[in-house]
């Protein structure tokens, strides 16, 4: 007995010490999870594709009166749709609350069955009539008015009028508020509502990203955010009703049987009675409940399981508009990259293809462009021309005074996008070819904000969002890419003067040779280097029919029912 | 014993206090800005001053913590930096799943831990003792989410006899509650389980050779008698202690089991709050786990007493 450790007399002090000992090591563990996605990139994104021109515009497709102004991405004859039901939701990251302003990570894929916008934007980025039925941009491009449908009800049973609508924008634009998308609203000096169903805005020069803010802009019962508890009612006029929410673990919304839209038979929408939104911390969790039946639909799984999923006729998979890209920051103030050289030789070192191959698993596509094909600002030949040439980006380093290379740091946070990390790697060995030294700081999500945003940071793995729609709310909008306050700071005139002349027009006829001019001048600074796109799917059982989404990642249920 | 009690609860006051303030300090220490969090990494530097001060963390950290700790005298936990909701509230919704989930792991904890410590201690160095020895080495050794998905894959995904994850109240519907429970408890009991398994050995295996074990056998006492009614009984102080910690540990620290299991507990309530920097949902959290960790030390201090005639509280040792 003498001879066992365990033997001796066990004390609180003992236990205490063994406990903190295995205990810690379960901490450990727990911090080290992958976690959620976190606060990638929040949405909102900006492409006006065909601007329409500064006078007399009206909506592109007639009113429609109450029908369902697109279909959903799966339909099946109205016949045989199955009304009712529950559709079992998982999604990673800890929602925190179902403020439309805010549009976190967590909960901004379901603003779009809670709330409505005043358009929306087809998969083609045209605008759509949806709570504004028709819009006129003025012939000197300096406001927009436009005409509410008349008898869409709040889910308080109140009807929605233009002092909503502008009580909506007001909201953005107080700063307290953190509105994400503030850059847009704020463009907006005022607000009119010349009767109960007319909005009228102005603005001190012409705003071609005037439908990007009346996409985003989700529209918010006024009584309901006075209330102090609005967290706990938030109150649109979208076809679900918000019923039911637990901090970062569920929420539960139910059917709207007021709803204002009709199918395309003219039948009631929604088709579900209710949706329950599941929050998960584990990537690998939510996609083994959804192979086990517990979740019928799922955003954001690993790339792994969307190919392996694929592959399953026992799930279907939606990929969302490409919105984001992955980038590289370089900062400029201070460090090796304030040097344009040294920037350039970093942009012609990166293998974008091997990037794209390896962490995106080939899914999107790689391109050294801040726009996404769709954008009017995208240019092909202009999109691959950056391919890794080692000897080039040698010779730029010894031009630049670095022959014999340099050392750096790569800040990076897998708990802010797991694939920051695996870019960092390659990224790393990348630098390496031109004898740039890099050491790769790992830090948590929080960390991470505070250090690309306030100089703490020579260069960093990075991702944006806002790439589909104007060009204009890129650089205005993504401070990957604004002016002098930007992650890298970068913003001389001359970026300056490009990214306010390219903006300044509602016809993109003669804004697109700008933009090329922006771009080529952006490709030649280096100071954020795009990468990839970044895919992002849904994933569901194949029982479930009419999943869709907007252009924002947005999910639209409100067509959805569940085949089984 | 009352005399004890007023004693043990006063000390609680300089306690709570002293853990505030640590929680406040190491919590505004680490790295990372709870506006920049709720805001976003595209907020303007104005938006960002905007938020701070509605946060209040536009004051100096004294002011702060004076304001926060009026208020939890005041048992008003604040308000969720990120969901705005009150963490009273927030606190309130995740006990019940966390005080479910710990229970039903202490459960199966004691009833594995001491049925396998009391076996490998009654057959010391034959085969059943060297079975519980290699259990607790693997258990011991073996990842919680690890094990967990691997329970899913098995129980949930290819018998379908259990749900993967997500809790189900018990009275909503008892008939699948306990189906969802199952799991999450037996994965974080497992662990659990070996430790308290070696301590009810080693403890077994002390009290057994002590001279009342030999005293009660020479008194012809019937060997199950002397094992239960003696021994086991003497032998559980140590055990209770660990058992209590660990029930603590499990209020708080079952973070991998319940991200696994989709479980709305307290674990993952702080850990998001950690990850948000959402201070007053992790200070309000940490500062009730103290104050519920003081009260279960005084509560296994209390139930020695029952385990162990010999010990009197606030008094001396009876001879």
């Amino acid at each position: 007995m003498a001879d066992n450790p365990l033997s001796k007399r066990v004390t609180r002090r003992s236990a205490l010490q063994f406990l903190a000992l295995t205990g810690g090591a379960g901490l450990l563990a727990a911090c080290s999870q992958p976690a959620a996605p976190a606060a990638t990139q929040a949405p909102a994104a900006p492409k006006a594709t065909e601007a329409p021109k500064p006078a007399a515009t009206t909506a592109p497709a007639a009113p429609a009166a109450t029908q369902a102004p697109k279909p959903a991405a799966t339909t099946a004859p109205a016949a045989t749709i199955k009304k009712g039901g529950t559709l079992k939701v998982g999604q990673l990251g800890e929602d925190n609350m179902f403020e439309p302003t805010i549009q976190n990570p967590g909960m901004f894929p379901f603003l779009m069955n809670i709330y409505d916008t005043p358009i929306l934007y087809s998969k083609k980025m045209e605008p759509q009539p949806w709570l504004a039925e028709k819009w006129q941009i003025a012939q000197d491009g300096l406001s927009v008015t436009f005409n509410l449908r008349k008898g869409v009800k709040f889910h308080n049973g109140r009807e929605m009028t233009a002092d909503d609508v502008n009580f909506s924008l007001s909201r953005p634009q107080d700063p307290k508020v953190a509105a994400l998308y503030a850059f847009m609203a704020n463009k907006v000096v005022k607000a009119e509502a010349p009767d109960a169903y007319t909005v009228k805005w102005s603005f001190k020069a012409p705003y071609p990203g005037v439908y990007d803010l009346m996409s985003k802009l989700h529209i918010v019962n006024k009584e309901s955010i006075d209330q102090k508890d609005f967290v706990k009612k938030s109150v649109g006029t979208g076809p679900f009703i918000f019923s039911e929410f637990v901090p970062g673990d569920h929420a539960t919304l139910k059917k709207n049987p007021n709803y204002w839209r009709k199918d395309a038979a003219g039948g009631a929408l929604p088709y579900l009675d209710e949706i329950r939104i599941n929050n998960m911390a584990d990537v690998t969790s939510m996609v083994t409940q959804l192979e086990a039946g517990a979740l019928d639909f799922i955003l954001r799984p690993a790339l792994t399981d969307v190919v392996r999923l694929q592959k399953d006729t026992k799930y279907g998979t939606f990929q969302g508009q490409t919105r984001t890209l992955f980038d590289i920051l370089l900062f400029t103030k201070k460090g090796p990259f304030t040097n344009k050289l040294v920037r350039q030789a970093v942009n012609n070192i990166i293998n974008r293809e091997q990037y794209w191959k390896t962490v995106m698993l080939s899914q999107g596509q790689w391109q050294c462009l801040p726009w996404p094909a769709q954008s009017q600002a995208y240019f092909a030949d202009l999109a691959k021309s950056i391919v890794p040439n080692v000897d080039k980006a040698k010779a730029l380093m010894a031009q630049a005074g670095f022959p014999n290379g340099l050392d750096t740091t790569i800040l990076t946070s897998r708990q802010r996008q797991s694939e920051y990390s695996d870019i960092a790697v390659l990224y790393q060995q990348d630098l390496a070819k031109i004898g740039i030294r890099a050491k790769i700081d790992e830090v948590d999500q929080a960390s991470y904000n505070q250090r690309h945003l306030n100089e703490g940071f020579e260069t960093a793995v990075h991702a944006y969002a806002r790439a589909n729609y104007d060009p204009d709310t890129l650089i205005g909008g993504a401070l990957a890419w604004t002016p002098n306050v930007g992650m890298t700071r970068f913003g001389d005139q001359k970026y300056i003067d490009l990214y306010t002349d390219a903006g300044s027009s509602y016809d993109m006829a003669a804004r697109k040779p700008k933009y090329r001019t922006l771009a080529e001048y952006i490709l030649d600074e280096s100071f954020c280097l795009p990468l990839m796109y970044n895919p992002e799917f849904f994933v569901f059982q194949n029982y479930v029919v009419g999943a869709d989404a907007d252009v924002d990642y947005n999910t639209d249920l409100s067509q959805t029912w569940l085949n089984k | 014993m009352g005399a004890y009690l007023i004693k043990r609860l006063l000390q609680l006051i300089p306690v709570l206090i002293l853990a505030s303030i640590l929680i406040f300090v190491i919590l505004h220490s680490i790295p990372g800005d709870p506006a920049l969090v709720y805001a976003g990494p595209d907020a303007t530097p104005e938006t960002l001053a905007a938020v701070r001060a509605d946060m209040g963390l536009d004051q100096p950290w004294p002011v702060q913590y004076l304001v926060w700790a009026e208020h939890i005298v005041r048992l008003d936990f604040g308000q969720s930096y990120t969901s705005k909701y009150p963490v009273g509230e927030l606190i309130s919704q995740r006990v019940p799943a966390t005080l479910e989930l710990a229970l039903s792991a202490v459960l199966l904890e004691i009833v594995i831990g001491i049925s396998f410590g009391l076996m490998a201690a009654l057959y010391q160095r034959r085969w059943p003792d060297f079975v519980v020895s290699a259990y607790c080495a693997i258990v011991m050794s073996v990842p919680n989410f690890w094990l967990g998905i691997l329970l899913i894959i098995f129980f949930a995904l290819q018998l379908g006899w259990l749900p993967p994850g997500n809790r189900v109240e018990f009275l909503s519907n008892p008939g699948v509650a306990w189906k969802s429970l199952i799991m999450p408890a037996f994965t974080l009991a497992l662990f659990a389980s070996a430790t308290v398994a070696r301590f009810t050995r080693a403890s077994m295996l002390e009290v057994l050779g002590e001279d009342y074990i030999r005293t009660a056998r020479a008194k012809g006492l019937r060997e199950r008698v002397v094992i239960t009614s003696h021994a086991l009984r003497n032998a559980l102080i140590p055990v209770i202690t660990i058992v209590g910690i660990q029930f603590g540990y499990m209020l708080g620290g079952a973070v991998v089991v319940e991200s696994v299991f989709t479980w709305p507990g307290m674990g993952r309530l702080i850990m998001q709050g950690i990850s948000s920097r959402d201070y007053t949902v992790v200070q309000g959290s940490l500062i009730l786990f103290v104050a519920v960790f003081v009260l279960l030390n005084l509560i296994i201090d209390i139930s020695y007493a029952f385990f162990d005639p010999r010990i009197r509280l606030g008094g001396k040792k009876a001879s």
